[in-house]
């Protein structure tokens, strides 16, 4: 019996070195949490959804039950098959989105589950679908969470929703929100955003001196992101110079912002426009200046 | 004996793969050995530059940097060439294999080469904000390293990962190549035309000589490849003046939704916009003194002219400087000019071009490292070296290239050649996609050989785009909401990054998101829909373009004019 156990053991060293050698070449896979976790969010990041799916489920069943731990991985997954293409699961999203909402204590994740099935609603929208459902949806997170961040984003996206409408009674609404939680909070992070989305609200409104005040501070309270190279003042200023030309008929703000521009952004491919504007401006006044001739048309 | 004979007999074949495979290793080991010995560190770096002087500048740098910084570091170039470039980067990104450094954008797709970066690439976001340490002792070396570009690295970085990715190392712009002697010979002139009539002057001259075989000389050598470089410098300028007609939006330029919408309203139409019909004038005037045939010619077709000196002219990029200088060489001269325009006083197109044609320099050669780099510190160090001011002088001095760095000198061949860059541009884009394109660039090219006349193509092509377009525009408009979803998978990525950072990491991370998020969610939603109202529903100016006096404004010009509200006039 003992040599018949010997033989076969003898007979499966082959097998015995091949799963040691498979298991010496097994990737090494992150261990802890935080690194599981972190690991969840590269693949997600890198497009290996599959992947990161397993990595949040390994994440998931190894973290105490409702812990932090464990809804950061239920959002990754809901995340996942909310977002991944192909193969994405909506249907599967949102449960986890609800689980979280629903089992998790209130926090970050539940927050910005919240928004999520928001923006799920809003990115599923058609032309004809219903917008209104849409912004009811950004006003669960808003009454839910006022102040978290995802609350502030929900606020931004609804009532962007209402000035994309371009209709007049929409802009009046958006303006008096926008202005309300302006007050309520005027060094908030979307200041710029919702100075900007005034401003279109007032150009749809026909308002060009209220527009071009408010894209004056959208431009002032902007926000930079220091490592984009993308990422600088030229549109805004070129935007403000010409509305305040072309639809505030305020030339000294045109001037002031044209030559902004052009100190500042040399290698613009709108800095010849810039310097024509001056010149157009100066020839306009002393053209109109004297004995005002009737003009209209193209400028010289 | 009889046994040993039976054991090989019997294991012959084991043992033949048995011995190659020990020979292969053997090999292989010695040729790396060769290559580089125990001891250094080796460095693979790829590229697809088989241009004349690249591979011998990339080795002078090396040994530059072995010399001066690291005598352990071996750089091996692995030159791949263009037509095969695409498909070996991904045998080798996909296999694990590729080496240290690759160069990026050449053989596939754009959106490829952000997968490939975003998978299999090193971000370089945290060392563009200090100082490039071989900048030390120049004026240089306080500078944050991108604002030593001078396009403050824009080509380095990758908006769709908001990260640095490469470190560009050349910049590039488009001139007229031409055979000296042969202008001299067939014009009486060494000196180039400087204005677009003495330049059809020439074109004439040459056109009515013929060589020793008595065939005609040919003034211009143009391809597919060359002949859109004659567009964008030349004839698509004359298109400025629509920007006053049709940026709806204001950003400066005149999109496709914006042309199409101006031409739907009435605002602009290939009729009554003269600045179009100049610009179909000149691209008759250019392409009539291009080879027959030339819009199904190859790059190397055309180059082959040039180099059997039956051309005079040739429009391509300052990457060809070196290759067309030593296809010349001990044959004739080769001279760069500036592209020839219209001066004010010309009845055609002066009262249409309102100024010089802005250039486009765009950097150029960006390398990468790789995550399978096994010295990844080594290689950043080695980059660094190279995008060094006095490096990347030296380097492009000897590809003559134009560096990318600021302050540097350019390559004597270029001198005088530096980018102008204020100009007008392009100020039409008739591509929605779909049929209509299909429709305008057969249109095109039949009118590029002369077999339909510009009014031909008016009347064929306007009824057509302003029918048809609708429907491809509103697919645009489609594939934009359906890609929404790619910006949205991208900010839950960088949310997620910005939750799980902490301190300044976290900081930088909120603002990139919330900064993407306008960028990318809030803003295009609106703009689209006012895109689609302006398409549908014509401009809300009525006749007036956008950067028009509408009589409103005027009356209100007036009106502060005549109560003395003081003017300052600009300097």
């Amino acid at each position: 019996m003992l040599h018949f156990a010997v033989r076969a053991r003898k007979r499966r060293w082959p097998q015995l070195a091949c799963v040691l050698v498979l298991l010496g070449c097994a990737p090494r896979v992150a261990r802890g949490p935080d690194a599981l976790l972190a690991r969840g969010w590269d693949m997600y990041r890198a497009g290996e959804y599959t992947q990161a799916l397993a990595t949040f489920e390994q994440l998931a069943r190894m973290a105490a039950p409702t812990s932090t731990m464990q809804v950061a991985a239920w959002y990754g997954m809901a995340t996942t098959w909310n977002l991944r293409r192909p193969n994405e699961n909506p249907d599967r999203a949102r449960r986890w989105y609800q689980r979280i909402i629903s089992q998790a204590p209130p926090g970050d994740y539940t927050a910005w589950s919240l928004l999520a099935l928001a923006r799920m609603q809003h990115l599923a929208l058609t032309p004809t679908g219903d917008a209104d459902a849409v912004r009811r949806a950004y006003q669960v997170v808003l009454d839910a969470y006022p102040g978290h961040p995802a609350a502030d984003e929900a606020f931004l996206h609804q009532q962007a929703s209402l000035v994309a409408t371009l209709d007049t009674n929409a802009s009046l609404r958006a303006l008096a929100s926008i202005r309300a939680y302006l007050q309520h909070a005027p060094t908030s992070t979307l200041a710029s955003s919702l100075h900007g989305l005034m401003g279109r609200c007032y150009n749809t409104l026909g308002d060009y001196t209220r527009q071009l005040a408010m894209e004056i501070k959208e431009c002032e309270t902007r926000v930079f992101d220091p490592a984009n190279p993308y990422m600088d003042n030229s549109m805004q200023y070129w935007h403000i110079a010409t509305t305040a030309e072309f639809l505030a008929g305020d030339f000294a703000v045109a001037r002031h912002y044209y030559q902004l521009f052009i100190d500042a952004y040399p290698n613009d491919q709108r800095r010849f426009g810039a310097r024509q504007a001056l010149l157009r401006m100066n020839a306009l006044e002393a053209r109109l200046r004297p004995a005002a001739p009737a003009a209209g048309g193209p400028p010289p | 004996m009889m046994s040993l004979v039976r054991w090989l007999r019997r294991y012959f074949a084991f043992i033949v793969i048995a011995l190659t495979y020990g020979w292969a290793c053997v090999s292989i080991y010695r040729y790396r050995t060769k290559e580089a010995p125990p001891g250094t560190i080796t460095l693979r770096y790829a590229h697809w530059q088989l241009e004349p002087g690249v591979r011998a500048a990339l080795d002078e740098l090396a040994r530059d940097y072995q010399r001066t910084v690291n005598p352990r570091v071996r750089i091996i170039q692995n030159v791949i060439p263009e037509s095969i470039y695409g498909q070996w980067a991904s045998t080798q990104l996909m296999g694990g294999t590729a080496p240290d450094i690759i160069n990026i954008w050449q053989g596939l797709p754009y959106h490829i080469w952000v997968m490939y970066l975003n998978r299999y690439f090193i971000p370089l976001t945290s060392i563009v904000n200090t100082p490039n340490p071989y900048n030390r002792g120049t004026e240089l070396s306080n500078m944050p390293l991108r604002l030593t570009y001078h396009d403050a690295m824009r080509m380095g970085y990758v908006d769709e990962l908001q990260d640095y990715m490469m470190l560009p190392l050349s910049q590039f712009i488009m001139r007229i190549f031409y055979n000296k002697d042969l202008l001299e010979k067939l014009t009486g002139s060494a000196t180039p035309p400087k204005t677009y009539r003495a330049f059809l002057d020439a074109c004439a001259t040459i056109r009515s000589q013929t060589n020793a075989a008595g065939a005609h000389y040919i003034p211009i050598a143009a391809s597919q490849y060359h002949y859109g470089m004659w567009d964008t410098y030349m004839s698509d300028a004359l298109t400025y003046p629509a920007l006053r007609k049709a940026d709806f939006n204001r950003d400066g330029t005149v999109g496709n939704d914006e042309t199409f919408a101006a031409f739907r309203a009435g605002l602009l139409s290939f009729k009554n916009f003269p600045p179009l019909r100049a610009r179909f004038a000149m691209v008759r005037d250019l392409c009539d003194n291009c080879q027959p045939g030339f819009t199904g010619v190859t790059r190397d077709e055309a180059v082959f002219l040039f180099a059997q000196q039956r051309v005079v002219f040739m429009s391509t990029g300052t990457w060809d400087v070196r290759s067309l200088q030593q296809q010349a060489e001990g044959k004739y001269r080769v001279g760069i000019m500036d592209y020839p325009m219209p001066t004010p006083d010309d009845p055609v197109f002066g009262p249409h071009l309102e100024g010089p044609v802005f250039d486009r320099p765009f950097t150029g050669v960006c390398p990468a490292i790789t995550r399978t780099c096994k010295n990844p510190d080594i290689a950043l160090d080695f980059l660094l070296f190279a995008v060094s001011k006095l490096r990347n002088e030296r380097f492009n001095a000897t590809v003559g290239w134009i560096p990318a760095i600021v302050n540097t000198r350019m390559d004597d061949a270029l001198r005088g050649f530096e980018p102008h860059m204020e100009g007008v541009y392009a100020c039409l884009n008739f591509n929605l996609g779909g049929e209509t394109w299909v429709k305008y660039a057969q249109l095109y090219a039949l009118y590029k050989v002369n077999q339909i006349s510009y009014d031909e193509f008016a009347a064929r092509f306007e009824p057509f785009y302003k029918e048809r377009g609708l429907r491809d525009f509103m697919e645009l408009q489609r594939d934009w909401r359906r890609g929404m979803i790619t910006s949205e998978q991208m900010l839950t990525g960088i949310r997620a990054q910005a939750l799980a950072a902490t301190g300044a990491a976290a900081r930088s991370a909120w603002v990139k998101y919330r900064v993407m998020t306008a960028a990318r969610q809030v803003w295009p939603e609106i703009s689209h829909a006012e895109q689609l109202q302006l398409v549908l529903d014509g401009p809300r100016s009525g006749g007036v373009g956008p950067y028009e006096y509408s009589s409103n404004v005027l009356a209100r010009i007036r009106a502060r004019l005549a109560a003395h509200a003081p003017v300052e006039p600009s300097p």
